[in-house]
């Protein structure tokens, strides 16, 4: 199964390499939404409101990124994969192709946030982990949503109201974490978020895990 | 006729928790006054919702595993129910707040997660929406429910509990428990969760028939 995971992980980047505009124009979507925000704000930006603001464009980002992840398998490659993979690989890899993308995007929120906005944040390392956990969260929610929203006649619009209230959970939780590696709040008060951040994440994958199946076959 | 009993109790615990709600003797309490009795609607409307979505989330789960149409038929009519009584659910505690509360609507994490949950199901409906095909639909959707029942399991019961809350049962505020020691309010919260349980139960039937016969009839006409 590893060994499935990692080929069609390969494919999944050299595919996406090929149509290297599509992340480069999501590169380009996170850079120009912080730049209307610094247009916008004028500078005038607290520190919640900061990171209200880069947790809302990252959740935009990733919603964007995710629509393209099943649809653009046509439908020969569709029938290539049921007949050579099993589901479960495929749900896996698409995650963490996901996982790594949305990874790079936060990333790049972060940077353009401290070049155009400052840098409030106190907990530096802290606030990595939460920007890291909530974006796999997002995902691992967003991967599966995909595959759902692929199948329907209206499906990107469908992607976002299929998965924003599913990530919502989510979304508070990572932003009451990253709020307190902002401020720099003792360990007594924060490691609950953490956890539950943690928890939700399992959990997704693991639906995703159990339930993709049914969403595979036709 | 003898499985109709269900239906006459129904009536007969609505009518009962209307009148011994509204005419009951009930704890006198500062700020809650006689909102009180607002327990006896709001939140038995509330259990009786996740009463319907947990048999929604039954019935979706069954479908996987037998592909029967009708499970998914049960599956929807359950959420439709249960989104009915969310929706009164949520219009009865906004009542209560504008008169305890002073506001129709607080920024509060039990109320987030009330109305998160509502946007779930409203989801879940235009999911439903989308597709020409019965078998896909019936599928897809039944997967959705259950990322929809977990997540709103999440949302009502989890979260709430990491940060304070101004609604009863949080942060130091008197939930049911406390003021009914006499369990004279139990008396009616009860029957009101059973019996508004068993009436969407009944509507839920009612409109599986209907499904049905519109079902049919749509047959014949395709065979005319």
């Amino acid at each position: 199964m590893f060994t499935r995971i990692r080929v069609l992980l390969a494919h999944e980047i050299k595919s996406e390499w090929k149509q290297r505009y599509a992340v480069f124009g999501l590169l380009l979507f996170v850079l120009s939404t912080v730049y209307v925000s610094y247009l916008a704000f004028q500078g005038s930006l607290e520190p919640r409101t900061w990171n209200a603001l880069l947790w809302i464009i990252l959740l935009l980002a990733s919603v964007n990124a995710a629509t393209g992840s099943f649809h653009k398998e046509t439908h020969g490659r569709y029938w290539l994969f049921y007949q050579i993979t099993d589901p479960r690989s495929i749900i896996l890899s698409k995650t963490i192709y996901n996982m790594l993308l949305m990874w790079l995007l936060a990333l790049l929120a972060w940077f353009c946030f401290i070049l155009f906005l400052g840098n409030p944040v106190v907990n530096s390392p802290l606030y990595l982990a939460a920007l890291l956990l909530g974006s796999s969260g997002f995902a691992g929610t967003l991967s599966v949503m995909s595959s759902i929203s692929a199948r329907t006649q209206q499906n990107t619009a469908l992607l976002a109201i299929l998965s924003i209230p599913i990530i919502l959970p989510l979304f508070l939780v990572s932003l009451t974490l990253s709020n307190a590696a902002l401020l720099g709040l003792s360990y007594e008060l924060w490691w609950r978020s953490l956890l539950v951040i943690v928890l939700l994440n399992a959990v997704t994958l693991l639906l995703s895990y159990l339930l993709f199946p049914y969403l595979w076959r036709d | 006729m003898k499985w109709n009993w269900w239906k006459i109790s129904s009536i007969i615990l609505i009518v009962y928790v209307l009148v011994a709600g509204f005419l009951g003797e009930v704890p006198r309490l500062p700020i809650l006054n006689e909102t009180i009795r607002n327990l006896y609607f709001h939140v038995t409307m509330w259990f009786s919702m996740i009463i319907l979505y947990g048999f929604s989330l039954f019935y979706s789960i069954k479908y996987l595993r037998s592909n029967d149409l009708n499970d998914d038929d049960w599956a929807v009519e359950m959420a439709t129910s249960g989104l009915v009584l969310g929706l009164l659910g949520i219009l009865t505690g906004s009542l209560w707040a504008r008169f305890t509360w002073g506001a129709w609507w607080v920024n509060d994490p039990k109320l987030n997660g009330a109305a998160i949950a509502m946007l779930i199901y409203f989801a879940y409906f235009i999911l439903r929406q989308s597709f020409d095909d019965d078998r896909k639909r019936a599928r897809l959707s039944a997967v959705y429910n259950i990322f929809a029942f977990i997540f709103m399991i999440v949302f009502i019961g989890i979260l709430p509990r990491l940060t304070d809350s101004l609604h009863p049962g949080n942060g130091g505020n008197p939930a049911f428990s406390q003021y009914d020691l006499n369990s004279d309010m139990r008396l009616v919260f009860y029957p009101a969760v059973i019996g508004w349980a068993m009436l969407s139960y009944w509507i839920v039937t009612l409109r599986l028939r209907l499904r049905r016969m519109e079902r049919e009839n749509a047959w014949n006409e395709w065979n005319d």
